[in-house]
C-alpha cells in the first residue's frame, strides 16, 4: 500500500489488452451522429406548431439544446454500458481492479468542456432572452387585457372598448404584434397560451405583461392556466383564434366594441 | 442465480395480486371520504317533450334544506339544490327555472353581470326580461363552461338577483329530512339555452364570491371551492 | 448492574415487565399525545366560539391548539422530557447502566417502540418509518395516474384530486429528505466514522418521534376537507382554504422541518467532533461528506420553510395579511421564501444519494473512487451553488425581468459540479472488476436516469425553453426522473447495499432485480410519455386532462403499473428475506470501510476498541507490475497508481 507511483504508466497497461478508450470514444462518435441525426428527424413531429415568431425561436432553441444533450447523454450511456458489459466479472471478483487516478488535465479538461457547453447554454438563452424583451411595443400594439379568477379568464380589448363574452372564446388578428397584461382577482394562476410562446403568472394586486409576440399563423390555440388555483384549475381554459384582420373587426363589433 | 421453489414465484404473484387489492381499496376509501367533496346524487332535467326539459333548482344561504346532515362548517354553506350534478337531454332546449333565497354579495368581475349564452340573450327575473343586472345586486351565478378543448362548447352565464337583506324570513321550504325550514321570499329566475350532442361532460359553478369574507382571497373560498355546494357538473346524456 | 430508573424493580428478571415496556413507550404517548389535544381542542373551540361576533368557532385556531397539544403531551408522554426533568431536579447523575438501558440495552423489540437512544435503533426507526411513508406517497401516485388515464374528472372530483396530488407530492419530499440520512446516516455513519453514537444521541431519538408525530397531523388533513395548493403550498391559495386540511399541512411541515434541523445538526456535530483517531477530513468515505454537506445546506434551507409556513399559518388564524395583496402583502413574498428552501432541499435530498452511489460504487469495481477529492469539491461546489439558484423557478412569476439573467447563469453553473459526478462514476467504473449485485444495478439506473433529468433541467434552466415548459408536465418528468429515477435509485442501492448489516440478512437478490427492471422500465416508459405530454403543453395539476394529452397521459398510466408491479415485489423481498432469508456474514460484499469491520449484528456500542484509521478505506487495487515510461495519448490521461496513504506506515 506504500507503494506510490505517480510517475504515470502507459493508460492502457500491458499491449495484450485492447486500447478500450479508443474503442468506446469511436462507439460514443458513431452513435451521436446518429442520435443526432435521427433528432433532426423526427423533430418536426414532436414540437407542436408554432404559431409565433416566438414560439418557433423557443422550438428552435429547444432543437439545438436537444442536439447538444444527445451526445452528453450518450456519453455517460455508452462509458456505462461499455464498463458494465467488458470489464464485468461473474459473480464475486477474486481480484482488484486497477487503481486509477485522474490526471490534472484530464480534470481541466473536463471542466473546461463542460464550462464552455455552460458558457455557450447561457450565452444563447441571455441573446434570445433579451431579443424577445427587446422587441418594444408599437403604436400598432394590440393590447390585452387579461383578468384570472378562479376558475375562467376574461378577457378586454382596451383599445376597443370591447370585451370576450360567450363561448370561451377570444380573437387576435394575424401579424400583428399583441401583448397581454395579465393580472387575477383572487390567487395566483398562470397565463399561458403555448402555440405563441407565452407564458407569465396572474398575480393578485399585480399586473404582469408578457412578450411582445406576432402571431403569424392562422388557426385556433389554447390558452391553459398553469399555476395550481384549486378546485377547477385544469378546467381554466379559453380557446384563442388568429383570424384575418377582417374577420378581428368583425367580431370586436360583435363583442360589444367599437372599431 | 440460486434455484427458487414455486413457492417463491407464488409468492411473487400473490405480493403483487395483493399490493393491488391495496391500491384499489385506498381508491374506494379516498372516495368515500365526505369531507374532500361532497358528490349528491345526479338531479336529471324534467323532460317536458322530445327536445325539451326543465330544470329546476334553488339556492339557499345554508344547506340545510338538501344536505341536513352535513358538519360544520358545511351547514352553514350556500347550496344549489336539490343537487349539483345534472343530466340534461342532448339536443334540447333547456328552461332553468332557479328560485333564489340568497342575499346579494356583489360581485368581483363586471364580465359576470351580463346574461350570456341563453336564447334571446335575456333571463326573466320574476317575470321582467333583463339582459344584465347591477354587479351588486347579484347574490350568485348560474355559470356553465366548457372543459378543455371541448368539441362542442356551452358557456352560457345568468346572474342571480339577490333578495333585500332585511327580507323577512316567511317563506317554509320542506327539506329532504321532512322539517320545515324558513327562508325570504325568492327570488325567480327563468332562461333557457340548448344542448349540443350527447355524451359530453361540461361544468358550472358560482362567480360570486360569498365564501368567508367578500376581500380577496377568501371570496372563493369554502363553498365556492367545493364540489356538492355551488360547484358541479352537468353530463348532456341520453336518459 | 440493577436500574433502579422506575418504582417497580425488575433487577433479577429476564424479561421487562410489561409496565415497564408500556411507560414510557410510543403506545403513551398517542394516548397522552390524544387526550391532550382533545382537551386543547375542545378549550380553543369554547373559547373562539364566546369571543366570536358570530358566535362561529376559529376551526384554524382550534387547528392549531390541536397539534400544539398533541405535539406536547405525545411528547410527554413518550418520556422525552424525563431526562430534562431528571436533570434539573434528581439528587444524583444516572448511572451508566441507566444510559445503557436508555439506549435499549436489555428492552428486545420494545426498543424500537421507546425513546430509544441507540444510533441503531433510531435508524432502524428511521428505515421502518421511510417505508411506510414511501408507500403511502406510492400509493398517491397510482391514484394520480389512476385518474389521469382518462380525461375528464372521472374517478375522483377534482378537489379531492388536488389533495392527493398535494399529499403525495410532501409525502415524497418529506421522505426523499431523510431517506439516506435517516437510516443510513444513523445507522451506519457513526460506525463508519469509528464512534460509539452521535454527539447528541437524546436529541436523535427526538427528532425521529418528532418525525413520527408528524405522521397523524399530516394525515388529518384527509378528515378535514383536505388541501388544495399542492406540496408547494403557494399562498394566497394556501390563505383562502376555508378548511382546516390547509393547517394540518402547515403544521406536518413545521414539525418535520424542526426533526430534520436537529438531526442536521446532530449529524454536523458527530462528524465534527467524534471522527475516530486518524480520521481526518482528508480520510473521511463519500458518504459521510455527501451527508455533511446535504445537513450543511439543509440547515441554511429550512428556516426560510418553517417561517414561510408559520407566516401562512399567522394569515389563516389571526388573519395577518403578509400574502394578502388587498391587505397590503404579497405572494412574491412566499413564493421566494418557499423556493429559498425549495431549492438547497432538492440537493438535500440529491448529495447523500449520489455520496452513497459512489461508495458503492467502488466497492463493487473493486476499484478506488475516481477522483476522490475531485468529488468532495464537486459536491462542495453543488452545496454553495444550489444556495443562490431558487430563483430559476420565477422566472415567470412576473416579477422584473432583471432577475433572470443572474439565476440563469447561477443555474447553469451547476451542471459543471453535476458533470463531475458523472466523471468520478465513470471512471470509478472504468477497468474496474465489475460484480454486478443489485446495489450496482441501482447505481446504474441511478446514472441513465440521472443523465436525462439533469438535461431536461437545463431546458428549464434556460428563459426561451422555460416559457413554453414552465408549469407543465415536462417539469414534472424532470423532477421525476431526477428524484425518484435518480435519487431513490441511489437509496435502493444503500439498502440492498447495507441490509445485511443492518438486519443481518441479505435481500433475495433474484426479487431485486426483478424490482430493479419492473421500476426502470416501468419508469422510463411512464415518464418519458409526460416528458412528451409536457413539450405539447400539458399543464401541471390537471385533474381533467385535456384531449391533445390523452394518449401520452394513458401509456404513462399503463407504465406506471410496473412501477406498482416493483414495490409490491420489493415488499415482498423484505418480508421474505426477514421471514426466510439467508444470514449475512459480517463483511457481505468485500468492502473497506469502517461499518464492515464491526460484526453482525452490530453490538450496542459499536466497538469493541476504537479503531485508529491510515489512509482512505478504498485501497483497492493490486500492486503495479513495475515501472513504465508515461506515454502522453488519450489512453494516459488516468494515471494507474494506488491512493496515497496519507501518513507513513
Amino acid at each position: 500500500m506504500s507503494e506510490a507511483n505517480i510517475g504515470g504508466n502507459a493508460g492502457s497497461a500491458s499491449p495484450a489488452e485492447p486500447r478500450h478508450l479508443r474503442r468506446v470514444l469511436i462507439i460514443w462518435a458513431v452513435l451521436s451522429v446518429i442520435g443526432i441525426a435521427i433528432w433532426l428527424a423526427v423533430a418536426q413531429f414532436i414540437l407542436p406548431q408554432a404559431a409565433s415568431s416566438l414560439d418557433s425561436s423557443d422550438n428552435f432553441t429547444f432543437l439545438v439544446l436537444t442536439v447538444l444533450a444527445v451526445p452528453v447523454a450518450l456519453f455517460v450511456f455508452v462509458f456505462l454500458g461499455y464498463s458494465l458489459v467488458v470489464f464485468r466479472v461473474q459473480g464475486r471478483p477474486t481480484e482488484d481492479g486497477v487503481p486509477l487516478q485522474p490526471r490534472p488535465s484530464l480534470q481541466v479538461g473536463w471542466l473546461g468542456i463542460t464550462s464552455l457547453l455552460c458558457l455557450f447554454l447561457l450565452i444563447w438563452g441571455l441573446i434570445a432572452f433579451y431579443q424577445e424583451t427587446a422587441a418594444a411595443s408599437t403604436s400598432n400594439t394590440l393590447t390585452v387585457q387579461v383578468t384570472a379568477q378562479q376558475w375562467q379568464w376574461t378577457f378586454n380589448y382596451p383599445q376597443y372598448g370591447a370585451s370576450s363574452a360567450g363561448a370561451q372564446v377570444i380573437e387576435v388578428p394575424v401579424n400583428r404584434p399583441v401583448e397581454f397584461y395579465v393580472t387575477s382577482k383572487d390567487v395566483l394562476h398562470g397565463f399561458s397560451i403555448r402555440a405563441f410562446g407565452v407564458r407569465v403568472d396572474a398575480n393578485p394586486g399585480e399586473v404582469t405583461t408578457t412578450a411582445v409576440i406576432t402571431p403569424t399563423q392562422i388557426g385556433s390555440y389554447t390558452v391553459q392556466c398553469v399555476e395550481l388555483c384549486g378546485l377547477f384549475h385544469s378546467d381554466m381554459w379559453e380557446a384563442v383564434n388568429v383570424v384575418s384582420a377582417d374577420a378581428f373587426n368583425s367580431w370586436i363589433i360583435s363583442q360589444g366594441g367599437h372599431v | 442465480m440460486k434455484q427458487h421453489s414455486s413457492g417463491f414465484i407464488i409468492g411473487i404473484a400473490a405480493s403483487i395480486i395483493l399490493g393491488f387489492g391495496v391500491v384499489a381499496g385506498i381508491f374506494l376509501g379516498l372516495r368515500s371520504i365526505g369531507g374532500l367533496g361532497y358528490e349528491p346524487t345526479v338531479l336529471r332535467a324534467d323532460k317536458t317533450g322530445p327536445n325539451s326539459a326543465t330544470l329546476n333548482i334553488s339556492t339557499f344561504p345554508d344547506s340545510q334544506v338538501c344536505h341536513p346532515d352535513a358538519p360544520s362548517p358545511e351547514i352553514g354553506w350556500v347550496t344549489y339544490c336539490q343537487s349539483t350534478n345534472w343530466e340534461l337531454p342532448p339536443n334540447s332546449l333547456i328552461t332553468v327555472v332557479i328560485k333564489q333565497y340568497d342575499s346579494a354579495s356583489g360581485l368581483y368581475n363586471g364580465f359576470f353581470q351580463q346574461v350570456q349564452g341563453t336564447v334571446g340573450g335575456v333571463a326573466m327575473y320574476n317575470n321582467k326580461p333583463m339582459s344584465q343586472i347591477n354587479g351588486d345586486d347579484a347574490a350568485h351565478t348560474f355559470t356553465i363552461q366548457s372543459q378543455p378543448d371541448e368539441a362542442n362548447p356551452i358557456f352560457v352565464s345568468v346572474p342571480l338577483l339577490g333578495v333585500a337583506n332585511n327580507a323577512p324570513s316567511n317563506t317554509n321550504v320542506t327539506g329532504v329530512d321532512g322539517n320545515q325550514y324558513q327562508y325570504p321570499k325568492p327570488n325567480l329566475i327563468e332562461f333557457q339555452f340548448h344542448t349540443g350532442p350527447a355524451d359530453h361532460t361540461y361544468i358550472w359553478h358560482c362567480y360570486v364570491p360569498c365564501g368567508n369574507d367578500r376581500e380577496s382571497p377568501y371570496g372563493f373560498s369554502g363553498p365556492m371551492s367545493t364540489t356538492g355546494f355551488m360547484a358541479g357538473t352537468i353530463a348532456v346524456t341520453n336518459y | 448492574m440493577s436500574s433502579t430508573t422506575s418504582s417497580t424493580t425488575v433487577a433479577t428478571s429476564r424479561r421487562p415487565n410489561l409496565i415497564n415496556s408500556l411507560f414510557p413507550s410510543v403506545i403513551s404517548g398517542i394516548i397522552l399525545g390524544v387526550a391532550g389535544a382533545a382537551v386543547a381542542g375542545v378549550l380553543v373551540n369554547r373559547m373562539t366560539t364566546a369571543f366570536s361576533p358570530k358566535g362561529l368557532p376559529n376551526d384554524d385556531a382550534v387547528a392549531a391548539a390541536v397539534y400544539t397539544a398533541w405535539v406536547l403531551f405525545f411528547f410527554i408522554g413518550i418520556g422525552a422530557f424525563n431526562g430534562i426533568f431528571k436533570w434539573a431536579f434528581a439528587r444524583r447523575e444516572p448511572t451508566p447502566a441507566e444510559e445503557l438501558q436508555l439506549a435499549g440495552k436489555g428492552q428486545g423489540l420494545w426498543r424500537y417502540f421507546r425513546f430509544t437512544t441507540d444510533h441503531k435503533v433510531v435508524g432502524m426507526q428511521y428505515l421502518a418509518t421511510v417505508f411506510v411513508l414511501f408507500f403511502f406517497g406510492a400509493m398517491g401516485a397510482f391514484m394520480i395516474r389512476l385518474e389521469q388515464s382518462r380525461p375528464g374528472a372521472i374517478f375522483f372530483n377534482p378537489s379531492t384530486y388536488n389533495t392527493i396530488v398535494g399529499m403525495h407530492g410532501i409525502l415524497m419530499i418529506a421522505t426523499t429528505i431523510i431517506m439516506v440520512s435517516g437510516p443510513f446516516g444513523n445507522f451506519i455513519l457513526p460506525i463508519m466514522i469509528g464512534a460509539r453514537d452521535m454527539a447528541f444521541p437524546r436529541l436523535n431519538a427526538l427528532s425521529y418521534w418528532l418525525l413520527f408525530a408528524a405522521i397523524p397531523i399530516f394525515f388529518s388533513t384527509l378528515f378535514l376537507g383536505g388541501f388544495q395548493t399542492g406540496w408547494t403550498g403557494y399562498a394566497p391559495l394556501a390563505v383562502q382554504g376555508l378548511t382546516p386540511g390547509m393547517d394540518a399541512y402547515c403544521f406536518t411541515i413545521l414539525v418535520f422541518a424542526i426533526s430534520t434541523t436537529l438531526a442536521a445538526m446532530n449529524i454536523l456535530t458527530t462528524v465534527m467532533v467524534m471522527r475516530t483517531r486518524g480520521m481526518t477530513w482528508g480520510r473521511l468515505p463519500v458518504f459521510v461528506w455527501g451527508i455533511v454537506l446535504s445537513v450543511i445546506l439543509s440547515l441554511t434551507a429550512f428556516p426560510s420553510f418553517i417561517v414561510s409556513q408559520i407566516m401562512v399559518l399567522m394569515d389563516r388564524v389571526f388573519n395577518t395579511s403578509f400574502f394578502l395583496a388587498a391587505s397590503g402583502g404579497n405572494n412574491w413574498l412566499y413564493e421566494h421564501l418557499f423556493w429559498f428552501m425549495g431549492h438547497p432541499e432538492v440537493y438535500v435530498m440529491s448529495i447523500p444519494a449520489m455520496a452513497v452511489a459512489a461508495e458503492v460504487t467502488a466497492v463493487f469495481a473493486r476499484k478506488p473512487v475516481f477522483g476522490y477529492r475531485l468529488l468532495v469539491s464537486g459536491l462542495v461546489g453543488i452545496s454553495v451553488l444550489s444556495v443562490i439558484v431558487w430563483g430559476h423557478h420565477l422566472y415567470l412569476s412576473g416579477s422584473e425581468n432583471a432577475l433572470v439573467a443572474p439565476y440563469m447563469l447561477d443555474t447553469e453553473l451547476i451542471s459543471i459540479p453535476t458533470g463531475i459526478f458523472f466523471l468520478v462514476l465513470i471512471g470509478t467504473l472504468w477497468r474496474g472488476r465489475i460484480w454486478v449485485t443489485v446495489p450496482m444495478l441501482f447505481v446504474a439506473g441511478m446514472l441513465v436516469n440521472f443523465v436525462i433529468g439533469g438535461i431536461t433541467g437545463i431546458y428549464l434552466a434556460d428563459l426561451p425553453t422555460d416559457e413554453i415548459l414552465h408549469g407543465g408536465m415536462f417539469v414534472v418528468a424532470h423532477f421525476h426522473f431526477v428524484l425518484p429515477g435518480s435519487m431513490v435509485l441511489g437509496f435502493f442501492a444503500g439498502l440492498y447495499y447495507w441490509f445485511p448489516k443492518m438486519l443481518g440478512r441479505r435481500l433475495d437478490s433474484t426479487l431485486g432485480r426483478l424490482h430493479f427492471w419492473l421500476f426502470e422500465i416501468g419508469f422510463l416508459g411512464t415518464f418519458t410519455a409526460l416528458l412528451y405530454a409536457g413539450l405539447q403543453g400539458e399543464p401541471r395539476w390537471s385533474a381533467n386532462v385535456a384531449l391533445p394529452f390523452a394518449t401520452a397521459n394513458l401509456i404513462a398510466s399503463l407504465f406506471a403499473i410496473l412501477i406498482a408491479a416493483s414495490v409490491f415485489t420489493f415488499i415482498y423481498n423484505v418480508i421474505y428475506t426477514l421471514v426466510r432469508g439467508e444470514r449475512a456474514v459480517a463483511n457481505e460484499w468485500g468492502a473497506k470501510t469502517l461499518e464492515w469491520t464491526v460484526p453482525t449484528p452490530v453490538p450496542l456500542e459499536n466497538f469493541e476498541q476504537l479503531p485508529v484509521v491510515t489512509s482512505l478505506p478504498y485501497d483497492y487495487g493490486s500492486p503495479l507490475p513495475g515501472p513504465a515510461t508515461a506515454v502522453a495519448d488519450i489512453a494516459s490521461a488516468v494515471i494507474e497508481a494506488p491512493i496515497q496513504p496519507q501518513v507513513e506506515e
